[in-house]
């Protein structure tokens, strides 16, 4: 039996470029999993009332924060070192917009923390904690899928997203009805309504954070970004063709 | 490609941002205009001009990553492509935002009969257009002096504390609506002014080169 031959200096090469990339997939999974965790237990922190647990949701983001730094700097340091071509680059381009609809995500979540603060003592009528937890479990579902979405390059379930968002955003609009409804009752007060309204947009905004996240693996996939609709309507309507890349860029480019 | 070239690239790429960072002071102009007057001619222009700026995230945004994977930049240069990347994102965030104040115009009678309210949203939105502007400036300058104003204002506490205030003191069948839909526009221009601020982390990592100001864009 004769030795194995071993791998030439550009297999290696290839070889450790890959488990960065890799590394990178792993890193904005785990990033995205922690953001998933926020969110059910930040909307227990808010309809239980727990002052102590908001503290200790507010102070976690941290990690997220740092976490979200190293993936965005490892993206740049592997776009200098490596020279990514064509697929991989947009696969690493899109790595580095997941952290920041990923943090900004969490962030929102931090926001509804301090929201709950502010609205602290204040009872909710039953109809409006079940829309928070619907709002929250819709939530949480649309930044699962698009995770999913990233991890399994599916780009039917990314640009799925926009349309799967719908309940959200209708859930939104419910939740603003109730408002009105509980307020006119007086139910409660002009300062919870107003925390309850900004709940509610942090809840669709995250929902909107997921769509964007579908709307960039699509791009990862094909090349095609949404913004592309836009520039698309402006070359018609200005005659030009050139410059604004509205043509499909092709797998290797 | 030659390095004479490439740094002539870069240069066109810097003054194509800049033309884009006009567009957007445009639809931030408009925007405000909206809020005074409640003119729906003004929202309407506002709304079609954003494909344009949508045109310039595509075009420039494909450009560098074309730049990032013809050129294999480093250093100062890829710094620069990507800082530029981040910035249209921002731009084009900026210019949608605009546009969400401009579809409050069926509010703005509503808003506009609070007085109190109102006023405090209008200066809101001139300090915000005027953070905008310094870092519009910034880039154009590629320097950080222009960004010392914002270090001289607290929008939170000149505006955003007095706004909730007078949203507090609204009363009437009417308050819950007022108080959304200012609350909204408020937001709206809250995050306006952190995306100005995350541009001008961007600039100050640009010409420091220090990762710290890349760790302070996640604070906004």
């Amino acid at each position: 039996m004769g030795r194995p031959i071993p791998p030439s200096p550009e297999g290696q090469h290839r070889h450790a470029y890959h488990r960065e990339l890799d590394k990178l997939d792993t890193d904005v999974l785990r990033l995205g999993a922690m953001v998933c965790e926020t969110i059910p237990r930040g909307t227990q922190i808010l309809l239980g009332g727990d002052l102590k647990e908001a503290q200790s949701l507010i102070d976690a983001d941290d990690a997220i924060d740092e976490l979200s730094i190293l993936v965005e700097e490892d993206c740049y340091s592997i776009i200098a070192r490596q020279a990514p071509k064509a697929g991989e680059l947009r696969h690493i381009i899109t790595v580095s917009k997941l952290v920041a609809e990923l943090e900004r995500s969490a962030d929102l979540m931090v926001n509804i923390c301090k929201s709950s603060r502010r609205m602290y003592g204040a009872p909710l009528s039953p109809q409006i904690r079940g829309l928070i937890a619907s709002m929250s479990t819709e939530a949480n579902r649309l930044m699962r899928y698009a995770l999913d979405a990233f991890a399994d390059e599916d780009v039917s379930m990314a640009v799925a997203l926009s349309d799967i968002d719908d309940t959200l955003d209708q859930l939104n609009r419910d939740m603003v009805g109730a408002i009105f409804a509980a307020h006119s009752e007086d139910m409660i007060d002009l300062g919870v309504a107003v925390q309850l309204a900004l709940i509610s947009r942090y809840y669709e905004r995250i929902g909107d954070h997921a769509v964007n996240i579908g709307e960039r693996v699509a791009y990862m996939v094909t090349g095609w970004l949404p913004e592309h609709n836009g520039a698309l309507r402006e070359q018609h309507r200005t005659g030009r063709s050139s410059g604004l890349g509205t043509d499909r860029p092709h797998e290797d480019e | 490609m030659p390095r004479a070239a490439f740094s002539e690239e870069l240069e066109s790429l810097r003054l194509q941002v800049e033309v884009m960072a006009l567009h957007v002071g445009e639809a931030l102009a408009r925007a405000r205009a909206v809020l005074a007057t409640g003119d729906p001619d003004v929202a309407a222009q506002l709304i079609a001009a954003d494909d344009a700026i949508d045109a310039m995230q595509v075009s420039l945004t494909e450009h560098c990553y074309g730049l990032l994977a013809r050129e294999a930049p480093v250093a100062a240069d890829l710094r620069l492509i990507v800082s530029v990347i981040r910035v249209l994102h921002e731009l084009e965030r900026i210019g949608d935002l605009a546009i969400r104040i401009a579809k409050a115009v069926d509010d703005q009678p509503l808003i506009a009969a609070h007085a109190p309210v109102f006023e405090v949203l209008l200066q809101l939105s001139d300090n915000v257009i005027g953070r905008f502007e310094a870092v519009r400036q910034g880039w154009s300058e590629a320097s950080t002096e222009p960004l010392d104003v914002l270090e001289t204002t607290d929008p939170l506490r000149e505006f955003a504390d007095p706004l909730v205030s007078q949203i507090m003191a609204l009363d009437g069948t009417t308050a819950v609506r007022v108080a959304l839909a200012s609350m909204a526009v408020g937001r709206s221009l809250d995050r306006i002014g952190d995306h100005s601020q995350i541009m001008a982390c961007r600039l100050r990592y640009l010409v420091t080169g220090d990762p710290v100001y890349l760790a302070d864009e996640v604070s906004w």
